[in-house]
């Protein structure tokens, strides 16, 4: 009950704290924030001449709120953005802006808005901040500081102002801003503000054009080494495809009679109107390495930085493999359990990252349901990597399934320290541990070790 | 990008232009007498700019200074507080400047742009780099500062004209840089003058405001809250319908020396003349009371001598109040009192300053003698002649001695009539006491007292009716007895023997009903009460020119904040430097049999000197035909000691072997 209402409490505090921080210059801050102090100590007039202050920064601010409602004019705004971006590298973009009225415009500056999206109640309460460790009890019992940190994650990225110092009337002109992406996935573009500080530079009038765009981050990518698992080629019913450029599947062997279920475009159309009944024409069977990569989604009580760094990893692999001779197959499960298939002229390295940018973490476990996954296609497959989030016992089922089947498998452990009695499992099942702080480091040691 | 400054782009304040510092901390000086701190200070400050050198601070030393200058305003807030009370707030506020200086001095002279959040907020600190950029940024506190200048200035409330034109001034060279330059100068300067001009007349609306709006809530406090007792007359709540409305607030406090188990009767004033609901006396007229030669007390009985006092603390609303004081009262003293009056209904006015004020009251063994019975004390209304009459004859009271008037009337009461603080039934005016005294038998202490008062009267005795309260709740913790608003009671006064005596035919299951409407927040109020109490100067336990130092209480946090910071500090310093050291080296060898016999050769010969090799002190300490005995065994000992390729077990052996030898 107190939490709802705290809840629903912060939606109004961090909406105004937004509202200060686009609207106040920081001298207007300042003033603000000098201001009722002022009225506390001025409160009794007779004791202190405190309220002499708190009248003069009350009208100062009345006057440049009054100021403010005199920016006038007709602009349009449109931005340029680039097909993707990566999180963590800081992009530019473009905005152009027209000034469609007749007098010429100075002063202005640009602020670039992502949407803001409110967490759920329910989100809000699952969300773990790894910041929380660090914060006093009070902040961490309220929980505000951890609502603005989810805020800003849901939106994604922080975009820096830009001044625009003059537009000539009727004309245009181009901008550029930066961005620097905080989360992958779709990031929203919202509002564009055109604001213009009133003479005594305190507070800001705006011109707010809705002006809405989605950009796609990409998850961030490390260096991994090549896949080099040494499992055997299996057959794999292809044709062209799923090989239509590399590989043996063009082998031509021979023309047979036309069995039901077999494909239309294998009719030897020729043949069939010699004979006057249907031949087929016969290819080599395919054989090439089909690596199954398992990304564990299951997030209970760990920090969503590990899964981020889990996605990255997996990302990392995705297109690192890209120009090799074998299938990759990335298996997660969601809402539904999936399994998408790039290589060999299948789906490109920029599908499967957009795939990994939207992926979400889980918070009911779902490991049975990757287990019978991994039994469907494992016969498909050469060998596996597995990317897990944890080491508890339903992963260990999930360890001791995989070992069964006879197939080589590398096993990833993602954490932020390691202790002694999961060391030992390490030990026991050859995983290999990848510490969030030292991601690329452990990554380099993953093939030479 | 000229017309554009970094102040409508982001977040960082701008520096304060030169000479603004300098000039608002001289207007603090001013203000509060510290003008030649100000100078120093200001100059100091200002002198940075023509200073080429810098020092490079570290984050950490910037985080102890501010650490300081909390720990600096946490002492200057107890120190202020203790001598000062609550009003030394604004001492606080005065001392501002000094406790910032530091800081300031380190943004003047460091190479850093500004203070860091993290080295304000101890929250943000921890969170360390991962605060992110939007937190983490320096701000330059010089605009801020010259702020807290202003407001630290206003607290010395002089010369209240210039000081507005100055702070405008001020602010003004302030804003001064802040101005958006796409508008023309006129355009800002206009709008200054229209905020100073419109700041002028808003800061003398404040005050008038305050004026009015405080003349209206005194209005309401006292047309609602509790006012010093009127001397000429009182209402009763007589007649009223519905639940008497008592509040729990408290209104005196006493602490005696001595421990009473009987409630204490303090009272007000006493009245003679009874008429529908309204207890009246003729205008009445206060005699002055003067203070003994030695200029000490007011005595109000010059022949009786004190047998005890007790220290009274009550809150004035007003500068002249008529004082609840015990019967026997005898003398005054209390340095917040200017005046004492009396007056011949046995009130006792006191005049003093507003607000909790304390004395102390001496009493004798006998009562402080109102004035003889007039006429008004035998008088009865006319519409209650014939009700009186009446239970009079019942209860044969003509033809009984005082003494057995007394008891009966007392017996009368008790038997027949019980307490009730609810009225349900409205009569017609001049029935109450008939309906109280045949019909409902029940009603609250004034009906008790009037009643009785006017049935003595009938008997022939003179009798006054009197208010006041009766002191019977004691607060342990607090020490002393507090008398709350619902304590206020009434009895009477008879007249027997030549003096008046107390009568109370009040059932004495009053108090306890009446506390049980008490509120569940008054242990809250109580302590609010308590902390105004012993904050506004009416605390009896503060002496005579002493400063209560209850306060430094305060102290004990941050002295317990201070020892656990420091000892975590320390802690992680020792695991630091045990990480540091470099680890023990295992010596080979210093677990030689050997060194058990040395200690024992030492003991019992003489003690190896320093620098003295194994061989030279056995030579030196034994005859040479034993030394001779000790070479091989000492021989032995310094290759298993430092020989690191002899083997050592053999050599260990052969020492233990050669030690048994020579014992």
């Amino acid at each position: 009950m107190l939490r709802r209402f705290l809840f629903a409490n912060f939606k109004l505090v961090y909406r105004f704290s937004q509202w200060l921080r686009q609207r106040f210059t920081s001298a207007g801050t300042l003033i603000l924030l000098i201001m009722p102090v002022a009225g506390v100590f001025g409160f009794d007039t007779r004791s202190t001449l405190s309220f002499q202050i708190f009248s003069i920064t009350l009208i100062l601010l009345i006057t440049a709120m009054f100021f403010s409602l005199f920016l006038r004019g007709k602009f349009s705004i449109v931005r340029k953005l680039p097909e993707y971006g990566s999180v963590g590298v800081p992009l530019n973009y473009s905005c152009v802006i027209h000034n469609d009225n007749k007098t010429e415009k100075r002063g202005l500056v640009l602020i670039d808005e992502l949407k803001n999206q409110f967490p759920s109640m329910e989100k809000f309460s699952n969300t773990k901040d790894p910041l929380d460790k660090k914060r006093n009890r009070i902040d961490r019992f309220i929980g505000y500081p951890r609502l603005v940190n989810a805020m800003q994650r849901l939106r994604g990225g922080s975009i820096k102002p830009v001044a625009v110092d003059y537009i000539a009337e009727q004309s245009e002109l181009e901008t550029t801003v930066q961005l620097t992406p905080l989360r992958r996935g779709y990031l929203q573009f919202d509002k564009t503000r055109l604001a213009q500080a009133e003479p005594l530079g305190l507070f800001q009038a705006q011109k707010i054009i809705n002006n809405q765009d989605t950009l796609l981050i990409l998850p961030k990518l490390y260096k991994t080494p090549r896949l080099n698992l040494h499992g055997k080629r299996t057959y794999h019913h292809g044709g062209v495809n799923n090989a239509s450029t590399v590989g043996d599947s063009q082998e031509f062997i021979s023309l047979r009679d036309y069995h039901p279920g077999d494909p239309m475009r294998s009719i030897h159309w020729r043949s069939f109107a010699k004979l006057n009944k249907p031949i087929v024409k016969e290819y080599q069977d395919e054989y090439f390495t089909r690596y199954g990569l398992i990304l564990d989604t299951f997030l209970d009580s760990k920090s969503e930085l590990i899964f981020e760094d889990a996605v990255s990893i997996a990302a990392s692999f995705m297109t690192a493999q890209k120009e090799q001779d074998a299938l990759l197959d990335l298996m997660f499960v969601g809402n539904n359990t999936y399994r998408f298939t790039s290589g060999r002229g299948l789906a490109g390295a920029e599908n499967i990252l957009e795939i990994l940018a939207c992926v979400e973490a889980v918070h009911e476990t779902n490991i049975a349901e990757v287990e019978l996954m991994i039994k469907q296609v494992s016969h498909e497959c050469s060998a596996f990597i597995c990317i897990l989030l944890d080491l508890d016992e339903s992963r260990q089922a999930l360890i001791k399934t995989l070992a069964t089947l006879d197939l080589p498998v590398k096993f990833l452990l993602i954490g932020e320290s390691i202790d002694q009695h999961s060391a030992a499992a390490l030990q026991e099942n050859d995983i290999h541990f990848i510490q969030h702080d030292n991601m690329q480091h452990d990554l380099d040691k993953l093939w030479t070790a | 990008m000229d017309s554009l400054n970094t102040n409508t782009i982001n977040n960082r304040l701008s520096p304060a232009p030169p000479g603004l510092i300098l000039a608002s901390l001289l207007l603090w000086g001013w203000q509060t007498d510290y003008l030649l701190y100000a100078v120093i200070m200001g100059l100091l400050l200002e002198s940075s700019l023509f200073l080429k050198w810098r020092i490079d601070f570290s984050d950490k030393d910037i985080n102890q200074l501010a650490d300081l200058s909390g720990v600096l305003f946490f002492i200057v807030t107890v120190y202020v507080f203790v001598n000062y009370s609550f009003q030394g707030i604004y001492k606080i506020l005065e001392l501002l400047p000094f406790v910032l200086f530091l800081l300031m001095l380190v943004q003047c002279y460091g190479i850093q742009y500004g203070i860091k959040t993290s080295a304000l907020f101890i929250s943000i600190r921890r969170l360390g780099a991962s605060a992110g950029p939007d937190i983490l940024y320096e701000t330059n506190i010089g605009l801020p500062y010259v702020f807290i200048c202003l407001i630290s200035a206003s607290s010395g409330n002089k010369f209240s004209d210039y000081f507005f034109v100055l702070c405008a001034a001020i602010i003004t060279w302030l804003l001064l840089p802040q101005r958006t330059k796409h508008f023309s100068k006129i355009t800002w300067l206009a709008s200054i003058i229209f905020v100073v001009l419109f700041s002028y007349l808003t800061q003398g609306g404040l005050q008038q405001l305050q004026r009015n709006s405080e003349a209206f809530i005194l209005g309401l406090y006292e047309q609602y809250g509790w006012k010093s007792s009127n001397p000429d007359r009182t209402s009763t709540s007589i007649g009223s319908l519905g639940r008497l409305k008592l509040s729990d607030r408290i209104v005196f406090r006493v602490k005696s020396n001595k421990e009473s188990s009987a409630p204490l009767y303090f009272r007000e004033t006493s009245y003679g003349t009874y008429e529908y609901g309204i207890w009246r006396n003729p205008k009445v007229e206060f005699d002055i009371v003067e203070k003994t030669p030695n200029k000490k007390e007011w005595r109000l009985n010059k022949d009786k001598l004190n047998t005890g006092n007790m220290d009274v603390a009550i809150y004035l609303q007003d500068q002249s109040a008529i004082i609840p004081v015990p019967d026997n009262i005898n003398t005054l003293v209390g340095k917040d009192l200017i005046q004492v009056e009396t007056s011949r209904y046995g009130a006792t006015r006191i005049e003093a300053r507003e607000g909790w004020i304390n004395y102390r009251l001496g009493y004798a063994d006998h009562d402080f003698v109102a004035s003889l019975p007039a006429s008004d004390d035998l008088s009865i209304p006319e519409n209650y002649h014939d009700d009186f009459k009446q239970i009079a004859t019942e209860l044969e009271l003509y033809s009984k001695t005082p003494t057995e008037i007394i008891n009966s009337v007392h017996g009368y009461f008790k038997d027949n009539f019980y307490y009730s603080i609810t009225q349900n039934q409205r009569y017609t005016k001049g029935q109450y006491l008939t309906r109280f005294l045949f019909k409902d038998k029940k009603g609250h202490c004034e009906y008790f007292a009037t009643a009785t008062a006017l049935l003595l009267r009938e008997a022939g005795i003179p009798t006054r009716y009197t208010i006041g309260y009766s002191v019977q709740e004691y607060s342990g913790w607090q020490g002393m007895y507090i008398v709350r608003a619902r304590h206020a009671h009434a009895w009477l006064k008879y007249f027997m023997n030549g003096e008046w005596h107390n009568m109370d035919t009040t059932p004495s299951i009053w108090a306890p009903m009446e506390a049980e409407d008490r509120t569940i927040l008054e242990p809250l109020m109580d302590i609010l009460s308590w902390l105004r109490y012993k904050t506004t100067g009416g605390d009896i336990d503060s002496k005579k020119g002493e400063t209560s130092n209850w306060m430094l209480w305060l102290l004990i946090p941050l002295a317990a904040y201070l020892i656990r910071r420091f000892y975590n500090k320390q802690r992680v310093e020792q695991n630091d430097s045990h990480d540091k050291v470099l680890p023990k080296l295992n010596r080979f060898g210093i677990d030689s049999p050997i060194y058990p016999l040395l200690k024992q050769l030492e003991h019992e010969v003489d003690s190896r000197q320093p620098g003295e090799t194994l061989f030279t002190w056995i030579k030196r300490i034994l005859p040479e035909a034993k030394a001779q005995q000790y070479y091989d065994l000492i021989k032995t000992h310094n290759r298993y000691r430092f020989n690191p390729i002899s083997d050592k077990q053999q050599d260990k052996e052969l020492i233990t072997a050669s030690i048994d030898s020579l014992t």
